[in-house]
């Protein structure tokens, strides 16, 4: 499985009136203060209140194919988003946010000095049902960003773990709906690792989605101000190699995992745009964010 | 790939990945600031730069062009600005976190869930026809089917009351197989500034009768300033058969008869599928936005201050290249095509330096944009007075991209001249209006610019459009109305009063 290749990571999480540790190991969210949570779950269904742990792990399911995470979430372990507890509280309870529960009505209105008028009015407009279905997708716009905002105040090892089980679930079947969004997802984070690989300008990077066999191609042309790099790379990239932490190891681009694990790996990858991409051997540790750094194994 | 070559998948791909250029710039900004407290002039600056700006322009263009859906675009953008909130060291606030396109998604469907009468134009469909010439003046209703009748009038009715008085112009009657309405233009002169006139006509309580002696709440709507100048409709109430051949209002203590019967068939129409492509159309609106923007540089102005230069429209044009790009990358704009060159010419003879287009300029211009750029450079005198006139008209055009258009008269007024246009088969994320261009007895060609509307139902409003250069008293007029998918083409005789 493509996250073999990460170690556990942990965060502190609001739970009720204390702090409690989340925990994400293989492919997996751990609640160790819940034991049971499947009967919290149904305490829960019956009245009772739904513990901040639970609610988060919830959370964590419903977006683990959710493309949305990609467009928001880190581009890399250096892309700094910052959300505190007390935002998502915010975002939960609607504090401050007025605009979640209303919404103007104005449709395209009738210009500058136009009166009222006296058309008839049609029965229906503006009906008690279009008020409820707008409610109800407000509500669940408002669900969807407390999710997001609770997610991300997990620090980064959890939301790149995310991005990585979002790439995993699309990889099998990619849908046409859903490539231009892993398409990019790709090329935003590869982009900024060929500058720093080869220093070629992010922006004259273009990716595609390589769906066929073997792990795909990088191809360098033009020279000065039309030098592009193309890249076509799997889906799985996004999962095997970026979520993982692999991407660019003692200056070579690693373009697939041989033979994941930690903290000892096998990778494929280019020393050069122009070079066939050679197996190389990587040891992994853990930083103080939860991130694994790695390093190529002496001599291999 | 879509209609006409447009390839939703690479729209989209090209608008995020604009938009995670954009994002990517914002964050290496962010990093160069080395976190320190963002002064005034550095939030300023933030802000004018507006990496959102570009997405909007691009998602605009896309959207416009049928290569994006509208959805799709607003949730690209809004997961964007999410993206973007949340690298600002500064703390989150509701705006940066709303996602609404889901919400307006939901009222546009539960809108067309209503259920509407569609209403069809009489000989709209395709090839060369006569719109309305197979029933001038008719309106049918068979097998749920409505068909739109449209008459010209241009009749004014002088009236008074204690309070002020003046006149009453109707321009054209329309009937769309649900309701009926005349057009107007009122002018008053007395003490009533701003106020509605419709109780200075003696409207309020006014019941109208047809030839076969129904009778009819007469309702005045629409809007003026305070030059005394009211445009709007007037709608009657309950809707009339559709073979009604007169109405008689009363008006200045009296009952005037206006007619409703045609004196000679309504103009062919000439429509003309595929003219340009999608990518073609939006820049072409582009220019006409251009050329609406260009100050009028009246004789008044030019002799009070003849070294007077305008500011050109140049916010217009900033980041056209940007929108080339994207239109070319979706399929929508082939790179063969010559309207980026000729966008070059036009903004450059304006001296408009920004647009970022790379396209060589060529002198192959549109007739209407050559005609429109010889006029400005020449600078001539407007030759229309306010209060000049006004025409009665009345045509139908057949749908062009989902829409139909009928015209409904034109005045020469405080605000220029202005066309009435009603717009049939409107959606809340349908197509912009097709672009209208008309050309005078004189051979000039003139512009538009919509100026304000009267909603009529979810589907249907009546708009003015204002237009550009002001039109001359001309005893008829060339229309050529372009939309994405075809253009349409006549020419109106005008009954000017």
């Amino acid at each position: 499985m493509w996250f073999e290749s990460l170690p556990p990571c942990e965060a502190q999480v609001p739970c009720g009136d204390a702090t409690h540790a989340v925990r994400w190991e293989a492919g997996s969210v751990i609640l160790p203060s819940h034991p049971d949570a499947e009967a919290e779950l149904v305490l829960a269904a019956l009245g009772g209140e739904k513990a901040g742990c639970v609610r988060l792990a919830e959370a964590w399911s419903r977006h683990t194919a959710d493309p949305t995470v990609l467009t928001i979430g880190p581009r890399g372990a250096a892309d700094q988003i910052t959300v505190d507890w007390d935002t998502v509280q915010a975002a939960e309870t609607g504090a401050g946010h007025a605009g979640w529960a209303s919404t103007s009505m104005a449709g395209p209105g009738p210009g500058r000095g136009v009166g009222s008028g006296r058309f008839p009015m049609r029965p229906g407009h503006g009906s008690q049902h279009i008020r409820q279905a707008i409610q109800a997708e407000m509500e669940q716009a408002r669900q969807r960003t407390t999710d997001h905002l609770a997610l991300l105040a997990l620090g980064s090892a959890f939301s790149m773990r995310l991005a990585g089980h979002v790439a995993a679930a699309h990889a099998e079947h990619l849908e046409p709906a859903n490539r231009p969004t892993l398409t990019v997802a790709i090329e935003g984070r590869i982009a900024p690792l060929i500058e720093e690989w080869i220093g070629i300008d992010p922006d004259q990077v273009r990716c595609s989605i390589h769906e066929d066999t073997g792990w795909g191609s990088i191809q360098l042309t033009g020279k000065g101000q039309d030098r592009r790099l193309h890249t076509a790379l799997p889906p799985t990239w996004l999962a095997d190699v970026w979520a993982c932490g692999l991407t660019l190891v003692s200056r070579h681009l690693v373009v697939a995992v041989l033979q994941p694990g930690w903290p000892d790996t096998q990778v494929l990858a280019l020393p050069t745009p122009a070079a066939d991409p050679v197996p190389l051997s990587m040891h992994g540790t853990t930083d103080p964010t939860g991130n694994p750094h790695w390093e190529l194994l002496d001599g291999k | 790939m879509d209609n006409w070559g447009v390839d939703r998948e690479r729209a989209e791909t090209h608008l995020r990945r604009v938009a995670e250029a954009e994002l990517r710039r914002a964050v290496a900004a962010r990093a160069g600031d080395g976190g320190a407290p963002h002064s005034l002039e550095q939030l300023l600056k933030a802000r004018q730069a507006a990496p959102a700006s570009r997405i909007t322009q691009i998602a605009r263009a896309l959207t416009a062009v049928g290569a994006l859906d509208v959805d799709v675009a607003s949730t690209i953008r809004e997961n964007f600005a999410l993206a973007f909130a949340l690298r600002q060291p500064m703390p989150l606030h509701a705006p940066d976190v709303q996602l609404p396109a889901a919400v307006r998604r939901q009222v546009g469907l539960m809108r067309a869930a209503t259920g509407r009468r569609g209403t069809v134009v009489s000989g709209a469909g395709g090839g060369s026809l006569t719109s309305a010439a197979s029933a001038p003046g008719q309106a049918r209703e068979a097998d749920g089917v409505v068909t739109a009748r449209v008459v010209p009038i241009g009749m004014m009715l002088p009236v008074t009351s204690e309070v002020a008085h003046g006149e009453m112009y109707l321009l054209a009657y329309s009937h769309n197989g649900s309701s009926a309405r005349i057009t107007i233009v009122a002018r008053l002169r007395g003490q009533l500034w701003g106020g509605n006139p419709a109780g200075v006509f003696g409207l309020e309580s006014a019941a109208a009768i047809d030839d076969k002696g129904n009778s009819y709440q007469v309702y005045m709507s629409g809007g003026g300033r305070d030059s005394g100048e009211w445009t709007g409709e007037l709608t009657l109430d309950p809707e009339p058969p559709p073979d009604i051949r007169w109405l008689d209002i009363p008006a200045d203590d009296e009952m005037r008869r206006i007619p409703l019967e045609l004196e000679h068939p309504l103009p062919d129409v000439e429509f003309t599928p595929g003219t340009h492509t999608p990518g073609e159309h939006y820049l072409h609106g582009i220019a006409a936005q251009i050329f609406c923007g260009l100050p009028v540089l009246t004789h008044k102005l030019r002799t009070q201050a003849p070294t007077f230069r305008p500011v050109l429209p140049d916010h217009l044009t900033d980041g056209l290249g940007d929108i080339v790009a994207a239109l070319q990358s979706a399929g929508a704009l082939s790179p063969l095509s010559q309207v980026p060159a000729q966008l070059v010419t036009l903004c450059e003879s304006l001296n408009i330096t920004n647009h970022g287009i790379t396209e060589q300029p060529t002198l192959d211009l549109p007739d209407p944009w050559l005609s429109l750029l010889t006029h400005y450079h020449r600078r001539k005198p407007e030759t229309v007075l306010p209060g000049s006139g006004i025409a009665g008209a009345a045509v139908i055009l057949p749908e062009l991209d989902g829409l139909t258009l009928a015209i409904l008269g034109l005045h020469n007024g405080s605000d220029g001249s202005i066309m009435h246009v009603q717009v049939t088969g409107l959606t809340s994320d349908g197509p912009d209006l097709p672009l209208l261009w008309i050309r005078d007895e004189g051979g000039r060609w003139h512009t538009t610019r919509r100026s304000f509307s009267s909603q009529l139902s979810d589907s249907e409003m009546i708009i003015r459009l204002e237009i550009f250069p002001p039109l001359p008293r001309t005893g008829r007029i060339e229309i050529l109305a372009a939309g994405r998918t075809a253009q349409a083409r006549t020419e109106v005789p005008l009954r000017w009063t």
